[in-house]
């Protein structure tokens, strides 16, 4: 195609760019979805006041990341990106909550915070030399730990034990968010000869950097958010 | 100079010590939650004492992992037993919480769903690559639900996410079985350029590895399927 003209590192530049386009895209769909149920009282009781709603967005969710993940090779782009935004739309709904527990100023001054941290550590993975390989196996292995820690205090349902862990999360994501950028443009670079699988790995890459982007950002509102007073 | 049957061989060696490692500290891990939830009062101090212990576990895995290249094997080794330690003290609770005999029973589905998936990993020629990053994004979104209905609390949800955590863990078991492998073969294949000691020190990081990858099943299989005391 009239792409192969292009030279090497601008094809690159164009999957970064058409990968963060996308995350970018399915995070304002969330935070517009999270506000309007958040301030429009018939949807967000229809929805919290029925516990059937809410676990058939959930398993609707749980369902799309699968399927995205599972079954990429098969999909078509469109329905790749349908999928990716459906979701992000079912999460925004189930986000709204943070608005009725957390006030608004530490909500949106989490949210700046996470995107600075996300920035960051996106523009290093990026441009750094290092090979971050042993960061991402170490912040996944320390991950795992943490999912046994959060398991546990659910028994325990110790507050400070919550802060201590949401303070590591926040650490352990923007570690990976760093290895995950290294990593998605190692894979364009292998990857430069097909562009309609690129075009599909760019939303799969999209999913993966929103999901790191959402992680950050809830783990740092338990560690640093405000809550409303009831 | 590679004489193929003997790498062979001592790939398995190198198996058998991940192995042997992971039972040895999964086998002290179920001794110590079992011990200490003979004793009522012991609980009560644990649980008092449960920040500085979850601190440490956190600490050791970070220390493991982090400054892996600098530890000697003694020391490694230590680590990750004392690491078994602390978190069967934590688990010493769910004594409380399940009854015996479905813990008993989760234990067995685990170790069956662990064994099984930890031969596919080990004998399967298919690349698992792409199982793993599909196993991690899927975490990533567990995660993320995970936080979700720590706002909720609902009961529900709950139950769903535990099911979705056990087919990850699952999937995890049988790639990081076939990346430990890897790891092993790319170590016998450069033995001249790797620092001696490194073979043996490595079979603590994959078992330290596996051995999270059962804790965290057996954990999601308990709430998916395990009866809490004082429910029939």
């Amino acid at each position: 195609m009239m792409h192969e003209d292009y030279p090497v590192s601008s094809r690159i530049q164009s999957f970064m760019y058409s990968m963060f386009g996308w995350m970018a895209a399915a995070l304002l769909v969330s935070a517009f979805t999270a506000y309007y149920v958040a301030v429009t009282p018939a949807v967000f009781n229809w929805v919290y006041s029925n516990t059937l709603v809410l676990i058939m967005i959930f398993i609707a969710q749980i369902g799309l990341v699968i399927g995205l993940s599972l079954w990429l090779p098969r999909l078509t782009l469109l329905t790749a990106l349908v999928m990716f935004f459906v979701y992000a739309g079912l999460l925004g709904v189930t986000l709204s909550i943070i608005f009725h527990l957390y006030t608004a100023v530490s909500i949106f001054s989490t949210f700046i915070t996470a995107a600075g941290m996300f920035g960051a550590m996106a523009i290093y993975g990026y441009l750094t030399r290092a090979d971050l390989t042993t960061v991402g196996n170490i912040s996944v292995m320390i991950l795992f730990g943490l999912i046994i820690a959060l398991v546990v205090n659910l028994f325990l349902k110790s507050a400070t034990i919550d802060l201590i862990i949401s303070g590591v999360g926040v650490v352990i994501f923007a570690l990976l968010t760093a290895y995950d950028v290294q990593k998605l443009k190692q894979l364009a670079q292998r990857m430069l000869a097909e562009q309609e699988t690129m075009q599909k790995v760019a939303v799969l890459g999209a999913l993966m950097l929103y999901l790191d982007f959402i992680n950050l950002f809830l783990f740092l509102l338990r560690f640093m958010g405000r809550q409303q007073k009831e | 100079m590679f004489h193929n049957y003997s790498i062979s061989e001592r790939l398995s060696l190198f198996m058998y010590g991940v192995y042997a490692w992971m039972a040895c500290a999964l086998a002290i891990t179920a001794c110590t939650a079992y011990s200490i939830s003979l004793f009522p009062q012991a609980l009560e101090i644990i649980r008092t004492l449960s920040l500085p212990i979850l601190l440490m576990q956190l600490g050791l895995v970070v220390g493991l992992s982090w400054f892996f290249n600098r530890l000697t094997l003694t020391t490694a080794l230590l680590m990750f037993l004392l690491y078994s330690v602390l978190v069967g003290i934590t688990f010493s609770f769910i004594f409380y919480v399940y009854t015996m005999s479905s813990i008993f029973s989760t234990f067995l589905t685990t170790a069956g769903m662990f064994g099984g998936m930890a031969v596919y990993g080990y004998v399967t020629r298919t690349d698992l690559t792409a199982i793993g990053s599909i196993g991690l994004m899927m975490l990533l979104g567990l995660i993320v639900g995970f936080t979700i209905n720590r706002f909720f609390d609902n009961p529900a949800i709950d139950y769903m996410l535990s099911g979705a955590g056990v087919l990850i863990f699952t999937l995890l078991t049988a790639y990081d079985t076939q990346k430990i492998k890897q790891l092993g073969q790319q170590i016998l294949m450069n033995e001249e350029a790797i620092e001696p000691g490194m073979m043996e020190k490595m079979t603590v990081l994959g078992a330290l590895t596996l051995y999270l990858d059962f804790i965290n099943l057996f954990l999601h299989l308990l709430r998916f399927r395990g009866n809490a005391v004082g429910k029939k």
